[in-house]
């Protein structure tokens, strides 16, 4: 939401009279204004100057530990090397004996559960290699100098160090002779003190095998990584830096809102992924490379070839990845997942960082919002416009201008005099409201929140560590709640409870905006690197973690509220590692132009790469006016991506469904009730997502992952594995090209026509729909009755869409509970499987993960009204139903010969029951 | 910004629909409604109940849009056969389905059959909830016909009055038009009247202009040339003295010594300095012409300034006789006025077929001149202004003015949907519609039920 308005505060303040108040390219630095980030790149490869201490290296309750030495400077570093579940292996390297302690990301990780290594007895003393293993997978150390290979299925999937790039800035005093930036450096008009002087690390990853990368959101770059180095390459370096970038450029890897130092590798044979957890600014280098790395590849993999069981395979022809990455401090603490599959790498992340929260059903459904809805007849007006065009919506959301001048949880009393009657108004028919809550609060005296939070020291302190830091965002002079300091988080948490934030209901969510956190009169927009948080540290240790804090202790206070009984919603922009476990993410503000709706795909598909599925774009774009055409368009793609919300800027004019015209109003209606369609099967990958770590919206590689020509493919997508959605993306479309994946058909879920795989085949695209497919072999469980909320649709009946594939068989599943409260975490759920085979279609209990489902604890009314089958070829003579020893009733069917589809009508059976249908 | 919230029927209206609200959680069931439901095809609309009953007596129903024929069995079975969603009147299972509820003592409605067993009770009656086991509906329609009543009595009253006052506009505005018409037609003739005497005038005029020139000129260029004489002879005989005094001074001179005598700087001996005669007046003769060409223009300009006042009424009538100010001339009692409304932060003026403004102090932003009318519809329920000033970074501003009868000419609420797109809401007796009519809450009388 950064604005104009916003500047022009800044401007008309006379704050900063020497910024210059354009937000541009300028206002951001690039590597060579960032010293660590310059020193760093400008390493020679080849040279480390990192050797284990022979001596040193220790085999102690199945993890290896070792010392390094810098040989240039002598300073010492330990290295840990361990085994997490599931074949993963842990790195950590640290100073041994820190003038004071370096910081380490906290609150990320979940409890481990560590895997002793097993030390390779062949490994003699005194020898320049020691392997470790953990199953079939191996780390292979070589000593001097430092280097850490790891080995699976006879190959090299991730080699550490092995361009030498490692760099290890020891915390030191300062002397005469400092290279420029190091203890001090300027960019525009701010000056970082730099207290602790240079304290950067780097490492070079590389990815043997591989010529795809993913992952390290957030970026508005195509999904596949792009090298920033290399021949005729010149780019930045990918930056994880939180930042507040006003209209921000497409196909560029300056830092957006949020950070995941998570990155995954991909390859037709394998997947790999590695996650550097370190919560400062962060530069990734990502090059295209040929052949084994590292000056030593006869030497060092000569070994390994005789470490491993077999040959090992060593192309030098062989596609390879290098990365190398760069943090301005904290350690090295670097898991390598091992995959060596796709879904084994969500499952091992997931293990880490855990697994995306379940929403609630509502916030699965379509939001509404607007920068701003102005006052209680204006929300009442908008609610009645969906209801006057029968469009469905679950969330009516109010922006900032909601609020008493900014003052976060408080209402403009003249525009919302009776907030909770409209939230109850809404409330009646399943509606449920938003409000924004930023992490700036205004230094005013009379507000509770500022009065609260300056008498009890919870604001995050200036340098000097004493006096509290003040900048300047939307209420004018603000100061930001020190969110890492738990006691700091307790009490944030209690704000959310009704009679804490007066006006508000149960039926009121929390978006947290603004906080990367975004200070306009900051450097880079946001708050100085040397502002102490909690435990000293400054804002350079933990900046990316800032936003993932807040969101943390908003959630907590949303569940806290209803006693741990009803889950939260709370939408964040700013992220980091761990964010999946507490809500939602969006990519900020966009603009309304066919290209950002082309790009809220791929940055989707990297979000969903990184663990964190519940994602999505400004439907519409936020800045600018999409005419009807590219709102048509948009909203169809929104409703295939998990986070379906349409938003605006404050400047641009209105653009609800309906102030198009009545053909672009049902257009955008048949979008959206598309949506309200699926969301069983959302549901059902929400839950997937939640007990699996898989991802929601998936390249097609992640299906198909030996299907080279899928790789960087990102102009179209999967919801889960069943569903093929091919956005149009440009003006006047009428038709596009779609890529059929695999050997089975693909069926259209609005015509019912079949599609041969693989297969490119130009696809009719009008404007009244989106192409979007079913898997031949699935079975998608849909509602097809349209209500105006999801609450609404709580009795509704089930139609179960059976796409046969070649062998005339299919399956799928369904997840269902009450779609609010945390009583699944009890067993209140039911979880159905549903198979079609030898002309039957059975429904049984099926087995999914997490607590055992217990029937009896979810009642339903729930029914099967209509079963569809796609590729079904003969007329049948007749269908029947049989339940459990009940006597067998025959059902009424439809078929149709030209589409091979039939219909079965009305089998009239609780959802809950095992029953089968037999097609004769 | 809060709209309607000064004028009485909105209080009336909430109040209806708070009762509503309350409706929905009331756990008292209707009886009487779910006794009949067995003989009635629910949810269909009085007239499409003689298709029922037809396909109740043959066994089958063909869907209204002749797409399908299915037996009778399967008219509400809570499955959706037809494509209309007319097999299903009584269900949600038609995407495009509709539901009536009789909402009896109060106004029958339609709804879409999303509103169908969803569990809020959107009919009075409750009829929409009835499929559902556990529907806990009240009937609330007995309080709200007594609301529409009464909302009714409000509705009527406020129409009579400004129908009353409406009445009042016309008359005046098809007075003053043909008021206008007339006064247009004696000022064109006063005009063209004018315009005549004004070209003879003007050759009157021209013609004196004609005489007076040349004997004027003739004259003033004879003093001229005398004048000229005289000049020349001052010089020739300054130039004498000048060499005169020029050879006295020569031997003081010689010696280099500037005498105190010398004139000073800045006095000038010029031949000039002397005082100009004036002309010798004009002969009789000329000054008769002089004068007759005087007269001449005189009369001619102010006859050309009346005719130019004339011209510029007529246009400014024409004008306003060309403004459309409804078909009946209703709309006459705005021009010329303005009106404005006041929020916490600005003042807003709505001059009708001029300008519309929001002055806050004592600056004035413009939100766009006239443009015309633009109801869709009735065009006459819409004013649009556009073309303001700029919005920084923006749009120019623009007004939108939506009518709706009430007994006074008045600004009632101001909004501000987009930025810098204003919606303001006026009420006048001009834009209330003759052929109104109410909702009449439907009476007890059971004229036309059930199967």
């Amino acid at each position: 939401m950064q604005t104009r308005l916003a500047l022009a505060l800044v401007a008309l303040l006379c704050l900063c009279s020497t910024v210059s108040l354009a937000v541009d390219r300028n206002n951001f630095k690039k590597c060579d204004q960032s010293s660590f980030c310059a020193r760093n790149r400008n390493l020679e490869p080849g040279n480390s100057h990192f050797t284990v201490v022979s001596s040193s290296v220790a085999f102690k309750d199945g993890q290896l530990t070792a010392d390094i030495l810098n040989t240039r400077d002598n300073v010492v570093l330990t290295l840990q090397v361990s085994g997490i579940a599931n074949s993963i292996f842990r790195v950590k390297v640290n100073e041994k004996a820190p003038r004071k302690p370096r910081y380490e990301v906290k609150d990320v990780l979940l409890e481990l559960r560590e895997t002793p290594l097993e030390q390779d007895a062949a490994a003699a003393q005194g020898a320049n290699v020691i392997t470790i293993r953990q199953g079939k997978h191996a780390a292979v150390l070589t000593l001097a100098p430092f280097r850490l290979d790891v080995v699976t299925d006879d190959r090299v999937i991730v080699t550490l160090n092995g361009r030498g790039l490692m760099n290890f800035e020891h915390l030191r005093d300062r002397t005469e002779n400092e290279q420029a930036g190091a203890w001090e450096e300027t960019f525009k008009t701010w000056t970082d003190s730099k207290p602790n002087g240079p304290e950067s690390i780097g490492l070079d990853i590389s990815f043997p095998g591989v010529k795809h990368v993913f992952g390290i959101p957030e970026h508005a770059s195509p999904t596949a990584l792009k090298p920033t180095k290399g021949d005729g390459i010149s780019s930045d370096p990918y930056r994880l830096f939180n930042l507040d970038v006003f209209e921000y450029e497409l196909d560029n890897p300056m830092a957006l809102y949020g950070s995941i130092p998570f990155m995954v590798a991909h390859a037709a044979t394998h997947s790999t992924g590695v996650f550097w957890m370190n919560a400062a600014e962060t530069w990734i280098d990502v090059s295209n490379a040929q052949g084994p790395v590292g000056q030593d590849a006869t030497g060092t993999l000569g070994r390994l070839a005789n470490l491993v069981k077999s040959g090992l395979k060593s192309d030098s022809s062989e596609p390879r990845v290098d990365t190398h990455w760069i943090s301005e401090a904290g350690i090295i603490d670097l898991f390598i997942l091992t995959g060596p599959r796709v879904p084994s790498i969500f499952r091992q992340y997931s293990q880490l960082t855990g697994v995306p929260a379940l929403p609630p059903m509502f916030s699965i459904a379509y939001h509404q919002c607007r920068w701003n809805y102005n006052d209680e007849d204006d929300v009442a007006n908008v609610d009645a416009g969906f209801d006057a065009n029968d469009i469905p919506y679950d969330v009516l959301w109010l922006d900032i201008e909601h609020t008493d001048g900014k003052k976060y949880l408080t209402w403009d009393a003249k525009k919302f005099p009776d907030s909770k009657r409209m939230q109850d108004r809404l409330a009646s028919k399943g509606h449920k409201m938003v409000t924004i809550v930023d992490p700036h609060i205004k230094r005013e005296a009379n507000y509770w929140v500022h009065s609260e939070a300056e008498e009890q020291g919870l604001y995050v302190k200036k340098a000097d560590g004493t006096s509290d830091y003040e900048g300047w965002c939307w209420p004018g002079s603000s100061s930001w709640i020190d969110f890492l300091r738990p006691s700091n988080r307790n009490w944030w948490s209690d704000l959310f409870s009704e009679d804490r934030y007066v006006g508000s209901t149960k039926n009121l969510f929390i978006w947290n905006d603004m906080n990367e956190p975004s200070v306009f009169n900051g450097p880079e927009i946001t708050i100085t690197k040397d502002a102490i948080h909690h435990g000293g540290w400054e804002n350079r240790h933990v900046h990316n973690q800032y936003g993932f804090y807040q969101q943390m202790a908003t959630a907590d206070g949303l569940s806290r509220r209803t006693g741990y009984t009803e889950r939260p919603f709370v939408l964040t922009r700013a992220f980091f590692a761990g964010s999946q476990r507490y809500g939602a993410i969006w990519t900020g503000d966009n603009t309304a132009t066919w290209d950002h709706l082309i790009y809220s795909t791929k940055m989707l598909l990297t979000m969903n790469l990184a663990g964190l599925p519940f994602a999505g774009a400004d439907v519409g774009g936020f800045f600018g006016n999409p005419d009807a055409e590219l709102l048509t368009r948009w909203y169809q793609v929104g409703a295939f991506q998990p986070f379906f919300r349409g938003h605006a800027h404050i400047d641009t004019k209105r653009r609800e469904p309906w102030l198009f015209g009545e053909a672009v109003m049902t257009n955008i209606r048949t979008a959206i009730r598309a949506r309200y369609s699926f969301l069983p099967y959302w549901y059902t990958l929400f839950h997937n997502a939640a007990v699996k770590g898989m991802p929601i919206m998936r390249p097609l590689w992640m299906e198909y992952p030996s299907d080279e020509s899928t790789f960087a493919m990102d102009d179209q997508f999967l919801v889960g594995r069943d569903i093929l959605v091919k956005p149009v993306t440009s003006a006047g479309a009428t038709t596009v090209n779609v890529y059929f994946p695999g050997d089975q058909p693909w069926y259209n879920v609005e015509t019912g026509t079949r599609h041969s795989a693989p297969a490119t085949q130009t696809i009719p695209a009008p404007l009244e729909r989106l192409p979007v497919f079913q898997r031949g072999g699935s079975i998608v469980p849909r509602k097809m009755r349209v209500r105006r909320s999801t609450a609404l649709m709580t009795a509704d009946p089930f139609t179960l869409y059976v796409a046969l594939d070649q062998s005339k068989s299919a399956s799928g599943t369904l997840y269902l509970d009450d779609g609010h409260s945390f009583s699944y975490t009890e067993g209140a759920y039911l979880f159905r499987q549903f198979t079609f085979a030898n002309q039957v279609l059975t429904s049984t209990a099926g087995v999914t993960g997490g607590v055992a489902s217990r029937p009896d604890l979810h009642k339903t009314s729930e029914w099967v009204e209509r079963v569809v089958v796609y590729g079904y070829r003969s007329q049948p003579t007749s269908v029947t139903f049989q339940e459990g020893k009940e006597a067998p009733r025959s059902l009424n069917f439809v078929f149709d010969a030209a589409l091979s589809q039939l219909t079965i009508k009305k089998p009239g059976v609780n959802i809950a029951h095992d029953w089968t249908i037999t097609i004769a | 910004m809060h709209r309607r919230s000064s004028s009485s029927s909105a209080v009336t209206l909430s109040l209806a629909a708070a009762v509503m609200m309350l409706a929905v959680m009331m756990i008292v069931l209707c009886a009487d409604a779910a006794s009949t439901q067995a003989k009635v095809i629910r949810g269909a609309a009085p007239a499409s109940r003689p298709l029922y009953r037809a396909a109740a007596k043959s066994g089958s129903f063909t869907c209204v849009d002749g797409s399908k024929t299915i037996p009778f069995a399967a008219i509400n079975d809570d499955y959706c056969d037809c494509p209309d969603g007319s097999d299903e009147p009584g269900t949600s299972a038609c995407p495009r389905g509709s539901f009536y509820c009789p909402n009896k003592r109060f106004v029958p409605t339609v709804l879409p059959s999303s509103r169908v067993n969803d569990g809020v009770c959107d009919c009075c009656d409750g009829t929409d909830e009835l499929g559902r086991k556990e529907s806990d509906c009240d009937n609330t329609c007995e309080e709200a016909g007594e609301s529409l009543r009464l909302e009714n009595e409000q509705k009527l009253l406020s129409h009579q009055q400004g129908m009353r006052v409406r009445f009042e506009h016309i008359k005046r505005g098809l007075t003053a038009r043909k008021e206008r018409t007339a006064k247009l037609r004696e000022l064109k003739a006063t005009l063209a009247t004018e315009k005549a005497e004004d070209e003879r005038l003007k050759a009157i005029k021209d013609e004196a202009d004609a005489l007076e020139k040349p004997a004027k000129e003739a004259h003033i260029n004879a003093w001229n040339a005398v004048k000229e004489a005289r000049r020349l002879e001052r010089e020739a005989k300054k130039a004498e003295e000048d060499a005169a005094a020029a050879a006295a001074a020569a031997p003081e001179a010689a010696s280099g010594e500037p005498t105190a005598t010398e004139p000073a700087v800045d006095e000038k001996p010029e031949v000039k300095a002397e005082p100009e005669e004036p002309m010798p007046p004009f002969p009789e003769d000329v000054q008769a012409l002089i004068d007759a060409a005087n007269r001449a223009q005189t009369e001619w300009a102010a006859l050309h300034d009346r005719a130019t006042a004339t011209e510029r009424e007529v246009n400014a009538l024409d004008a306003k006789l060309n403004t459309d100010l409804g078909p009946e001339q209703e709309f006459f009692v705005l021009q010329d006025e303005c009106f404005s409304f006041k929020t916490n932060e600005y003042q807003y003026e709505v001059c009708p077929f001029v300008s519309a403004k929001q002055k806050q102090n004592d600056r004035a932003t413009s939100l766009g001149s006239w443009t015309g009318w633009s109801g869709s519809g009735n065009k006459y329920s819409q004013m649009k202004f556009e073309n303001g000033e700029k919005c920084w970074n923006g749009p120019n501003r623009s007004a939108t003015v939506n009518l709706k009868c009430g007994d006074k000419n008045a600004l009632i609420s101001v909004a501000e949907p987009s930025k810098c797109e204003y919606v303001l809401e006026f009420t006048s007796p001009a834009a209330c519609d003759p052929n109104f009519k109410l909702e009449q809450v439907e009476d007890d009388i059971e004229g036309h039920d059930e199967l």
